[in-house]
């Protein structure tokens, strides 16, 4: 029969994440995605009033105009493009594409990336303000 | 003549039989270049305090046995110097996401169940008879495999996961980077059956891509990035069961 060993369990600290770089990074790697589901949500609430006519719209344009709604964009936007490099950082990791049978640099890959995605933001930016 | 530079070794213990909870003991061993933390704890056992226990083997971070915190980092006893350490003291304490039996002996039977879950064998539809000889691979094959081969089963990695710490159910990082090496084997016909263990509720699913795991392992395994990769197939192999089969 088996005898029960008594043993220690060590419960984790809720400052766990706060001693070590990379744990801090991907806590706020995670917080960042918080952020991103914000934006989503502003964006939809955008698309709901534009379809309850202008003066909805305008009413929420004027909220998002505001200072409290600028500063708001500008944390959303900090927050935004720090997942989206994460998001590249990991791409390169989890796919690394390879040329002639063998991988390419991940630094190649995560900067080729990040130029593709400027190179697009840069022609919707266009494309959105020419619009406007 | 001049006195033998001493270093002080700080040790987290666990003594049932003792106290509930666990205690720090410190020891003075002989400082020498050459002595890995390992070797100061053998020290201790055999001149200072024959009550310390710790797990030990090969000495040459091939078993896997002698993982612990060294300065709050995980690593193997055996293949971290003393000098390596920046203050005048080394602390050196179980690893915290296992149950502690004694001292820096761990509770081991939660990853075991795990490593077997997975079925860390070749798995073969049917066996060739004897006569015909090896199941030979080639050296792409064999490249496919090398780097999850080298796992050691040290546990570091868990070590590492806080999802891990958080919920001891999850696959977590060695079990899956074994799974995958047997994914990727040219000589294994078990990948679906190993991919609907991987994709089932505490599978590879709850990483979160930390990969504070590939970091810690003293193999240069890369865990993480074999979660993700299993992450890729086991979705794949989901929709292709989904999809209507061919008659």
């Amino acid at each position: 029969m088996d005898k029960e060993v008594r043993s220690y369990e060590y419960k984790p600290s809720k400052t766990w994440w706060l001693g070590n770089r990379r744990y801090a990074l991907y806590m706020v790697r995670e917080l960042s995605g918080f952020a991103v589901a914000v934006y989503g949500f502003i964006f939809l609430a955008q698309l709901f009033t534009l379809s309850q006519g202008p003066l909805a719209y305008d009413a929420l344009l004027g909220v998002l105009l505001s200072p409290a709604g600028i500063l708001l964009s500008t944390i959303l936007l900090v927050f935004a493009i720090f997942h989206s490099l994460t998001w590249f950082d990991l791409t390169a990791k989890v796919q690394p594409p390879s040329m002639k049978g063998k991988p390419v640099p991940r630094k190649i890959v995560v900067t080729g990336t990040i130029i593709i995605w400027l190179f697009i933001s840069y022609f919707v930016a266009v494309f959105i303000f020419r619009v406007g | 003549m001049a006195s033998q530079k001493t270093i002080k070794i700080r040790v987290k213990r666990y003594i049932p039989e003792k106290a509930e909870e666990p205690f720090y003991s410190e020891y003075d061993v002989p400082y020498s270049e050459d002595m890995v933390v390992l070797d100061a704890l053998n020290y201790i056992k055999d001149n200072l305090d024959g009550s310390l226990s710790f797990r030990w083997s090969c000495r040459m971070g091939v078993c896997g046995s002698c993982s612990a915190n060294v300065d709050g980092k995980p690593k193997l006893t055996c293949s971290s110097f003393l000098k390596e350490s920046k203050g005048d003291s080394i602390l050196v304490e179980p690893l915290s996401h296992f149950r502690t039996i004694k001292d820096l002996v761990v509770e081991i039977d939660v990853f075991v169940k795990k490593l077997k879950s997975i079925k860390p064998w070749i798995i073969r539809n049917e066996e060739k008879p004897i006569a015909d000889g090896e199941y030979l691979q080639t050296p792409e094959q064999r490249d496919l495999i090398k780097q999850t081969s080298m796992c050691i089963n040290c546990m570091l990695c868990y070590e590492a996961c806080p999802v891990f710490d958080m919920d001891n159910d999850f696959i977590g990082p060695a079990a899956a980077a074994i799974s995958y090496r047997s994914v990727m084997d040219s000589r294994d016909d078990g990948a679906k059956e190993r991919l609907d263990i991987l994709t089932s509720k505490h599978g590879v699913w709850d990483c979160t891509y930390i990969g504070e795991c590939s970091v810690v392992c003293p193999k240069a395994v890369d865990p993480a990035l074999a979660i993700q990769k299993l992450k890729a197939m086991g979705g794949i192999s989901i929709i292709k069961s989904l999809l209507p089969k061919k008659k």
